[in-house]
């Protein structure tokens, strides 16, 4: 295929030189990701720490001792704050149980069971990847306040589940089919139940794709504004981010580094979760799960 | 039929009567397991997807329980009315400039994190975060480096005589489109970085060896082993992103509100600003069901086209 | 403990559309206490047989019994059976204590039990100090072992073996085969053991049980089917290097059978009378064979090469009947020169040109 191209490097260069631009071209990219990844995220933290009056009055790039503070972490004591927290983690458990329940049982079925329509319901379900949540919210609005639930957490929980679906669906699907049938098998050998083989076999071995699951899951329901501003409308029930965007337009008093403080706290957990689990994550996208 | 011969068999426990069902035992479990899928399906998709389009066949103001039948009228008036077309034509834009710049940039952080040996691991997690973060809180930091009262990015734009030291960039009917572009990729360009990097992980070094062996340098490493093993999943994202910047509502609603004028109102803004401010909606069902067609429509084009569903079975 | 008798076991699967019988009609007892080796090439149904008797798949038509019981319909849960795989199959989350005591949890053993029972197995074993580790710390013979020991602390009716030792190398298999005579001895229920490595079958196995294309072809000693093999597949297949054949015919000289190959005739037994003027497909061990120096003594053969292997040389031959192998002494040399071919006649085995069937 490249034998009719001159020998050696990159831009007629020696393999050794090629090396060498190569590794500088890196080190510059790394550079610039990490500034541009970082800059956001220290300029929030850097904000929260700062004190809320000189935020509007002038550029400060480090939060110098003067004008350092913790008080802007109040905020967090503020009870509709509070509240819209509880409730964002609430939904995300809700949502990531959910998900990791449903998508290991389907996944399963799919992968070892044999079912009439089985590959068509496979592809059937990519479809949900269509499903925009403001295309959905807007009829749901009405059909969840006719049974009930609107303005209820459970509400939104299934509207956030059946998002995650396609992808939580595919990936324990694939997963499972990495799995030796023979594992199970030398289970029932040994006398255990299908269920049984199910639950001390293959759910231990899924630990990848059931926290790739999750941690998808998780992204979902604490990014979610969209189903959350419009299945939640009254501000006792909404989540965290339909509810500070209501509390910037109502409020008196909500200075810009309060905003930044609270938010560093609700980005703790995903970058706790980027740090600890990218491996399960990537070894989960691994098996192709779209 | 062969409920006598069963009988003896599995009398132990036998609470269900197996044998005398019309399908088969697995068919039946393996129904069951997939049932709770089809529930949320039937719940979050097929009832508010036909609930629209009946909905979109009534006049409907948003806080009366009245329903008024006028028939297609609604997608009469989608049609003819010109902020329909524009909000189109901006949301096409949106979703192409961002996809684009979100697949360059994806790609990049994807190839540059295979390949650096230090601190990958934290640098991966920096990125995987940008993914993970609220969208609000994106929306919260952008709002607040673009502010004109104290705003870096806004000082910097500023001295590069891009926007008066006064202006808000967000509230600029040049900026507010470019800007949202920009800032809605420094989140999603995570998206495509991370199915990349997963497939890059899976790629055999002793490719790259033979290929070493045989005396090809990295661009033709990159070009014969790497790209080839990328374009199935780079399809399958490229839609995905598509699909998902389209029906972007949530980083535009919190960042401009479709705003200055509607100079950033797209196809789900719209939507909203027709439930919610206009009060009209049965014409907002009407525009929803359009966009669900639109959706459907060039995600059954782009299969045909470039089949990534290939790549999404290779292992059925 | 009972026997497993297998009776007109079919087994036929459907693939896109086509249909395929894996199983053809087989059927095989296998006394208690009893080591019995199916062997074949891939593909032949024996681990579909076995599969069968596990209970993982359901035959088609035919029964299968333990002792008096009809286990046919029954799930592999409720057999009571032991089942060492090809791929091992301990379960990797687990360490290899709980592998081991996995079963005995399910039956409801207590805790305590389940220590005894398994380091009484780990015992015998000599896998005592592994108890602690995960699988993956194991080497193949040692996750054998352990296989092995999670089917002994059950103390199983039945023992089913499929392909437990192909993934593992020479010196492995032939350290193992006794660990695994030993636990059946030890347990001293019926046993199957489904392999493709004709060695294995010869050395572990009371009988061995040989299989081609869904059907059996012979179930007999090991020694049995060695020499006397009932059908030319059979003879190929067991022995090591395989049985070389001829073009022969049959002549009646004298009320007697001769046996005609190339220019040279052999005696053979009585019964070949009924076969004059027929061709038939000889076949001879290649350890039967000698070489001659003198080309006129025997079938005319070219020297290609020798393969010395320390105690013999298998050297190859060209010859009018194509390429031969013969086992030779430890210091021949061929070195490419012509030689003649002699057998003893006394091994020739004489089979049917068209169904391969013995004849003599």
């Amino acid at each position: 295929m490249s034998s009719n191209e001159p020998p050696g490097g990159m831009f007629g260069l020696s393999y050794d030189s090629e090396s060498r631009v190569f590794e500088a071209l890196k080190l510059l990219s790394t550079a610039i990701i990490v500034l541009v990844g970082v800059w956001p995220i220290y300029w929030m933290i850097q904000l929260a720490f700062t004190e809320y009056e000189t935020v509007e009055d002038a550029v400060t790039v480090f939060p110098l001792p003067e004008i350092f503070t913790l008080d802007n972490f109040a905020v967090l004591a503020d009870p509709e704050m509070y509240t819209y927290m509880f409730n964002t983690v609430v939904v995300a458990i809700g949502t990531i149980v959910t998900v990791v329940v449903v998508s290991l049982i389907a996944g399963y079925g799919l992968a070892r069971l044999s079912f009439p329509q089985k590959e068509n319901f496979a592809r059937i379900l990519l479809i949900g990847y269509l499903f925009s949540p403001i295309v959905i919210g807007i009829p749901l609005y009405q059909i969840w306040r006719s049974i009930g639930l609107l303005d209820t957490r459970i509400g939104l929980i299934i509207a956030l589940s059946a998002l995650s679906m396609p992808f939580a669906v595919w990936l324990m699907w694939k997963y499972i089919m990495t799995i030796p049938e023979a594992h199970e098998e030398a289970a029932w050998v040994d006398g255990a139940s299908r269920w049984r083989g199910f639950r001390d076999v293959v759910v231990p071995q899924c630990r990848p794709a059931i926290i790739a699951a999750a941690l998808f899951a998780f992204a979902l329901a604490w990014n979610d504004f969209t189903f959350a501003q419009i299945l939640l409308p009254s501000t006792e029930t909404t989540t965290f981010a339909p509810g500070v965007l209501r509390a910037m337009g109502q409020a008196q008093f909500l200075p810009d580094a309060h905003l930044m403080a609270i938010s560093l706290v609700m980005t703790l957990p995903p970058l706790l979760f980027a740090y600890f689990m990218q491996s399960y994550l990537l070894k989960g996208f691994q098996v192709r799960a779209l | 039929m062969a409920g006598e011969t069963g009988e003896s068999i599995r009398s132990r426990r036998t609470y269900i009567p197996w044998d005398s069902l019309p399908a088969s035992r697995e068919t039946v479990v393996g129904i069951g397991t997939v049932l709770p899928v089809v529930v949320l399906y039937v719940l979050i998709a097929v009832f508010p997807i036909a609930f629209a389009f009946w909905a979109s066949l009534h006049d409907i103001h948003t806080l009366s329980p009245e329903w008024v039948w006028i028939g297609l009228e609604n997608y009469y008036e989608v049609v003819e009315i010109a902020t329909f077309w524009g909000s189109l034509w901006r949301g096409v834009v949106y979703m192409v400039g961002s996809t684009l710049i979100q697949l360059a940039v994806g790609l990049w952080m994807a190839l540059v994190l295979n390949r650096i040996t230090r601190g990958q691991k934290l640098l991966t997690a920096v990125v995987f975060t940008a993914y993970l973060i609220p969208t609000i809180i994106v929306s919260l930091m952008a709002l607040r480096v673009f502010d004109p009262a104290g705003g870096v990015f806004q000082v910097l734009g500023a001295g590069f005589d891009l926007w008066s030291a006064t202006e808000a960039p967000l509230g600029s009917r040049t900026w507010a489109m470019p800007l949202l572009i920009l800032i809605g990729s420094w989140k999603f360009s995570v998206f495509i970085t991370i199915f990349t990097l997963a497939q890059l992980r899976a790629i055999p070094n002793r490719f790259y060896e033979a290929a070493k062996v045989c005396g090809a340098n990295r661009w033709q490493m990159f070009r014969d082993i790497t790209l080839p093993r990328l374009t199935g999943i780079i399809l399958v994202v490229v839609l995905l992103r598509s699909i998902f910047m389209f029906n972007k509502f949530d980083i535009i609603w919190q960042l401009t509100e479709g705003g200055p004028g509607d100079a950033t109102t797209t196809l789900p803004v719209l939507a909203y600003k027709t439930v919610y401010t206009d009060q009209a909606y049965g014409f907002a069902n009407a525009i929803a069901v359009v966009m669900f067609l639109f959706l459907l429509v060039s995600a059954i084009a782009y299969f045909k086209l470039f089949n990534p569903s290939e790549e999404v079975e290779t292992t059925t | 403990m009972p026997d497993i008798t297998i009776q007109n076991l079919t087994k036929v699967y459907e693939e896109s559309g086509d249909e395929i019988v894996a199983v053809d009609d087989v059927t095989l007892t296998i006394a208690d206490g009893e080591f019995v080796t199916l062997v074949g090439p891939s593909g032949c149904g024996k681990t579909t047989t076995l599969r069968c008797v596990a209970g993982l798949n359901t035959p088609t038509s035919g029964t299968i019994h333990f002792g008096e019981r009809d286990v046919t319909g029954i799930p592999v849960q409720e057999r009571n059976i032991a089942l060492l795989f090809q791929d091992i199959a301990l379960y990797p989350h687990m360490s290899v204590q709980e592998n081991m005591a996995y079963g005995l949890k399910i039956a409801g053993f207590s805790r305590k039990e389940r220590i005894a029972r398994v380091e009484e197995a780990a015992g015998l074993l000599q896998i005592t100090d592994q108890l602690e580790k995960m699988p993956s710390e194991l080497s193949g013979g040692q996750q054998q072992r352990v296989a092995l020991g999670r089917s002994l602390v059950r103390d199983p009716e039945v023992f089913l073996f499929d392909e437990p030792m192909s993934d593992l190398d020479a010196k492995l298999k032939a350290e193992l085969r006794p660990v695994i005579e030993k636990v059946t001895d030890e347990i001293g229920c019926p046993t199957l053991y489904v392999t493709h490595d004709q060695e294995e079958a010869m050395t572990m196995s009371d009988r061995v049980a040989v299989i081609n294309d869904g059907e059996l072809e012979q179930v007999a000693p090991p020694k049995e089917i060695y020499d006397e093999p009932e059908s030319k597949f059979v003879s190929q297949f067991i022995g090591q290097p395989s049985t070389q054949f001829f073009d022969g015919r049959v002549r009646a000289v004298n009320g007697r059978g001769t046996l005609v190959v190339g220019d040279y005739e052999y005696e053979v037994s009585d019964g070949l009378k009924g076969w004059s003027g027929d061709d038939v497909r000889v076949g001879l061990r290649p350890q039967y064979i000698t070489v001659s120096d003198d080309a006129e003594a025997g079938i005319p053969a070219t020297h290609l090469l020798d393969e010395p292997l320390g105690d013999a040389t298998h050297s190859f031959f060209e010859t009018e009947f194509g390429e031969v192998i013969v086992v030779t002494d430890p210091d021949f040399e061929g070195n490419g020169g012509e030689y003649g071919l002699v057998f003893q006649s006394d091994y020739i085995r004489l089979f049917d040109v068209d169904s391969g069937v013995r004849i003599a």
